[in-house]
């Protein structure tokens, strides 16, 4: 490594004289940006490379005029559609290049539940993929996660040690989890308290064991605590435990999630019958002979269910009751169909599995409930859905659009709230993170969340700006002698994503999704059209050489000599 | 496992380059991505300089038989005036399907051996020296040692890529699209036309920048293509059907010819990368040759693409085979051989595309002359087009050919 030497120059004014700057293999690079995040002078960008789509009939996708085939180039990439801003090409590239242990070592730097988000992350990575949008299909990022959280054997390292400050997370889901991960990075200690006796919050008791493996949330969990994250389970905190620990520690994160469910006050909601998605997916993930109500107030097994709310949670119970041996399942939401909140993929599976899905009605009543039960339930058709000035969803009825559906029973999934009783965050040593801030819906929001929580902790505590905070990046647009042309990358015999059969699945709760082999993994890596890498701007270059050091990859950056460098040779 | 020699892609170039070695008793084996015969839409015409190789690989008579014989005139319009014609040698006109499947069949009477469906991804690299491919084989990986590789896999070529050599100039890179058309009117039965946009385009270096041509085939049907340069296309901020559209739309002749036609639809409309050079840039590496598309060494308007890898590939096996029975060590010693030979032949033809343009298609009266002084050249019409240029820039106008010279594209 080169030296680095601060020299006064004729005005008296410091430069620092460098011998060696940086040079990055744009071939070899794997774009995964640990240089770029480390790099001191901010030396390194992120370069995307054009991909060529001028000639009609190159792929399936047509042709495209050069203006808007460049404008496609810094429009978006896999690597800032991440919420918690890790590079998805870094580490399918790292698999390509035979070394998963870095490959989930940068996973794991940012997301401390690598397994879990192989299981149920809505990928955004994926919905931007340029292979996905202008040639075929998307690289599978989440299946080679999920082949990675699986297969490799990683040993955390000890957390450091570096501040004698004192934080507290309340609820160790994925936020808290999240938020005490970094924490924890950065080298505060961390104390996770959680009210029940596993922690996981929502992972354990909200989401359905079908799409997220239990298993999978406990070998992350115990990765963090092995690291050094102490989480003391059944410490359910009150407002009075609170004034306690607020004495004790420095700083308390509320990470408590939005754990009640919201009931539709319309004639006949007072009833036994009638289900929040919480209350029923509670029961049926903790209760095995979850079948009927104790009081026969209403049956699952053998019964006919409708699901109000058309979002993941309801398509979740939905897939919940037909396990459960619902006869029939009917989800409606007030949504369009064709617009529904739940993931397309989502809605496919659910009516693969023999669920019915309606959009576009409201229930008005629950109707004919004798002895705290319902006969059925009126659903009027939706005209128009106008915000009000409060931001407060108003529906328009079609009066003459309605329709009756039979039920046992009903599971109204439409949202969750917050305890409201907490008190409010001041910014100084009490703060919120995840669904409890208003700030996610779904989990990868809700580690984005607690990770900008612990950001903004950090720089509370030791007095930095809040650049780091800002986890999106500037991308740029290659030289075009960089430019990819799809033709020239291998042609690989598409499979479909491992999964079980929809009649496979139905009776049981084993995970839908399968992991892929070693083969089917390697083989989905290869698709990846490499479409970014780093680049050094060598009048910022330093020439400290941490880059290269650091790179996981190892032969992607060389020091060369400055004077040899001309700024035309990169 | 290993060979003597590996050439990965079977189009006319490996698969000259795989009879070659094959007829020299060498052990070659032929890799191709694809399952044969395959289509490809662009080229489809064989010169009669590739004549002597096909006969012999005793495949001539087989694609003089399915040879579509099509126009003998080429007509050459600038500034939507026609401009004079010219008459060719009758070429072998056929698709690609059948002239390139010819080639590699040849290859395998010969004995090379052949897999198809081998995706090569990587060229395997020790100390600076190639020593096989991997890839993979029916979605198997599988790697494959050999003294020599041949690299002959297109235009866009992975392997000259990953060895530092792979062109991607702007304003070398040419984009051909084709379509069939029906309902073409005024077009004669034998003549191609061509037709040159110097003017409706913004053209500073007077390179070769756009040309649309229709050329008639044995029923109702016309192929009709246009060939531009990446840098070109980039300046009208069209995609290249807009492209097509202004040209049927505005120009005389545009409107002239196309009012009435129509796309086939069972072909559509497809285009191409063709990278071109005015000279043969070094296409040697210790154990590796790269011949053709992939060094960018074609020729890209006047169909000297199929002929220029075809040569590289023998002169390839020539010198190969030579190396083999003296020491067997593939170095850069040794390979240089090929480089001179290849340069000898390939960078006259790859020169004249660049000079005719410039010294003759951007200077009407030039053009008048040379096509009065090509009809009382001997032989006419049978001449090569090409070699008639090359003559009548250097001995009639006295510009210097520089072979290869990057000047003459300036």
């Amino acid at each position: 490594m080169s030296e680095i030497r601060i020299v006064p120059n004729e005005n008296k004014e410091f430069v620092l004289k460098r011998e060696a700057v940086a040079h990055i293999d744009p071939k070899r690079c794997v774009n995964c940006g640990t240089c770029r995040e480390l790099c001191p002078a901010d030396a390194i960008q992120e370069n995307q490379r054009t991909i060529c789509r001028i000639c009609p009939g190159c792929t399936d996708k047509p042709g495209m005029s050069p203006a808007a085939m460049d404008a496609f180039t810094t429009k978006q990439s896999c690597t800032t559609a991440c919420p918690l801003g890790i590079s998805p090409q870094g580490y399918i590239n790292l698999v390509k290049a035979e070394k998963e242990k870095e490959a989930y070592e940068l996973i794991w730097k940012k997301n401390p539940l690598p397994s879990v988000c192989s299981f149920i992350c809505h990928h955004p990575c994926e919905q931007v993929c340029k292979r996905g949008v202008l040639v075929d299909e998307p690289i599978s990022i989440r299946g080679v996660k999920r082949y990675l959280s699986e297969n490799v054997d990683y040993k955390a390292e000890k957390y450091p040690q570096n501040f004698e400050e004192r934080i507290a997370i309340i609820g160790a889901g994925p936020a808290g989890l999240s938020a005490g991960h970094y924490l924890s990075r950065a080298g505060y200690r961390v104390t996770i308290f959680e009210g029940e006796s596993e922690a996981g919050g929502m992972l354990m008791s909200g989401i359905p064991e079908f799409r997220l493996d239990r298993d999978a949330v406990r070998r992350d969990i115990s990765k963090l605590t092995e690291a050094g994250l102490e989480i003391r389970l059944n410490q359910r905190i009150g407002k009075f435990h609170l004034n306690k620990i607020q004495e004790e520690f420095d700083v308390v994160i509320l990470a408590a999630g939005q754990p009640n469910g919201k009931l539709l006050k319309i004639p006949g909601h007072m009833n036994d019958a009638i289900l929040t998605a919480m209350q029923f997916m509670q029961k049926a993930n903790n209760d095995q002979t979850f079948v009927s109500c104790p009081g026969d107030f209403f049956r699952i097994k053998g019964g006919e269910g409708i699901i109000i709310g058309g979002g993941s949670v309801a398509m979740d119970v939905a897939r919940t009751a037909v396990r459960r041996g619902a006869k029939k399942v009917t989800v409606v939401a007030v949504e369009d169909y064709d617009h529904l909140p739940a993931h397309a993929w989502e809605v496919k599976e659910a009516e693969e599995e023999g669920v019915q899905v309606l959009g576009g009605y409201c229930p008005t009543e629950y109707v004919n409930g004798g002895g705290g039960t319902f006969d059925h339930v009126h659903f009027v058709k939706v005209k128009e859905m106008i915000k009000d000035e409060n931001n407060k969803l108003q529906f328009v009825f079609d009066e003459e659009d309605s329709i009756d559906i039979r039920g046992d029973f009903a599971v109204v999934a439409t949202g969750q709230e917050a305890d409201k009783s907490w008190p409010e965050s001041d910014d100084e040593t009490f703060f919120y993170a995840g669904d409890i801030s208003g700030e996610s819906n779904c989990v990868i929001d809700a580690m984005a969340s607690g990770r900008k929580t612990a950001y903004k902790v950090d720089a509370k505590l030791r007095g930095r700006t809040l650049r780091d905070m800002d986890v999106s990046h500037k991308i740029y647009a290659a030289p075009l002698n960089e430019k990819i042309y799809p033709a020239n990358r291998r042609r690989v015999f598409t499979f479909e994503r491992p999964a079980l059969k929809p009649e496979e699945r139905m009776n049981n709760f084993e995970a839908v999704d399968l992991c892929y082999t070693e083969k089917q993994a390697k083989q989905e890596v290869t698709r990846c059209l490499s479409c970014g890498y780093e680049f050094v701007d060598v009048s910022k270059c330093i020439g400290c050489g941490i880059c290269q050091k650091e790179c996981p990859k190892g032969d992607v950056i060389t020091m060369i000599s400055a004077e040899a460098q001309k700024g035309d040779i990169i | 496992m290993k060979r003597q020699v590996i050439v990965v892609g079977a189009g006319p170039g490996g698969s000259t380059a795989a009879f070659y070695f094959a007829k020299k008793g060498i052990d070659v084996l032929l890799l191709d991505r694809e399952t044969w015969p395959r289509e490809k839409p662009c080229g489809g015409t064989y010169l009669p300089i590739c004549y002597p190789m096909f006969e012999e690989m005793g495949v001539l008579e087989e694609m003089q038989s399915v040879a579509e014989l099509s126009a003998t005139k080429v007509r050459l319009i600038l500034h939507d005036e026609a401009n004079g014609e010219f008459t060719t040698k009758p070429k072998l006109n056929m698709p690609r399907r059948y002239g390139d499947d010819c080639i590699r069949r040849s290859a395998l009477r010969a004995g090379a051996d052949y897999m198809e469906n081998f995706d090569v991804t990587e060229l395997i690299m020790r100390k600076g020296m190639v020593k096989g491919v991997k890839g993979y084989y029916h979605n198997q990986e599988m790697t494959i040692e050999a003294d020599l590789v041949i690299v002959a896999d297109g235009a866009h070529s992975v392997l000259a890529n990953q060895l530092g050599a792979f062109e991607n100039d702007p304003e070398r890179i040419m984009y051909c699209f084709r379509s069939m058309m029906t309902g073409v009117e005024g077009l004669e039965d034998d003549v191609i036309e061509q037709y040159y946009l110097p003017d409706t385009l913004p053209n500073e270096a007077h390179s070769p920048i756009c040309v649309f041509w229709l050329c008639p085939q044995k029923s109702s049907v016309t192929l009709f293509g246009v060939t531009i340069t990446e840098k070109a296309l980039r300046e009208t901020k069209l995609s290249i059907e807009e492209l097509v559209e202004v040209w049927t739309t505005t120009t005389e002749f545009g409107k002239k010819r196309m009012q009435n036609a129509k796309v086939l639809d069972d072909y559509g409309f497809r285009g191409w990368r063709l990278p071109g050079c005015t000279k043969l840039h070094k296409s040697y590496y210790p154990g590796a040759i790269i011949i053709g598309d992939a060094i960018s060494a074609a020729e890209c308007a006047f169909e000297y693409g199929v002929p220029e890898a075809m040569f590289g590939g023998k002169i390839a096996a020539e010198v190969g085979a030579e190396i083999f029975a003296a020491n067997g060590t593939f170095d850069e010693e040794t390979l240089a051989e090929y480089q001179r030979r290849a340069e000898a032949q390939l960078n006259p033809t790859l020169g004249f595309n660049a000079i005719f343009r410039t010294e003759l298609l951007d200077h009407k009266d030039r053009l008048d002359a040379f096509l009065k002084w090509a009809k009382k050249q001997p032989g006419y019409p049978n001449n090569d087009f090409g070699a008639n240029v090359s003559q009548f820039i250097t001995k009639e106008l006295g510009i210097p050919l520089q072979v290869g010279g990057e000047a003459s594209m300036q």
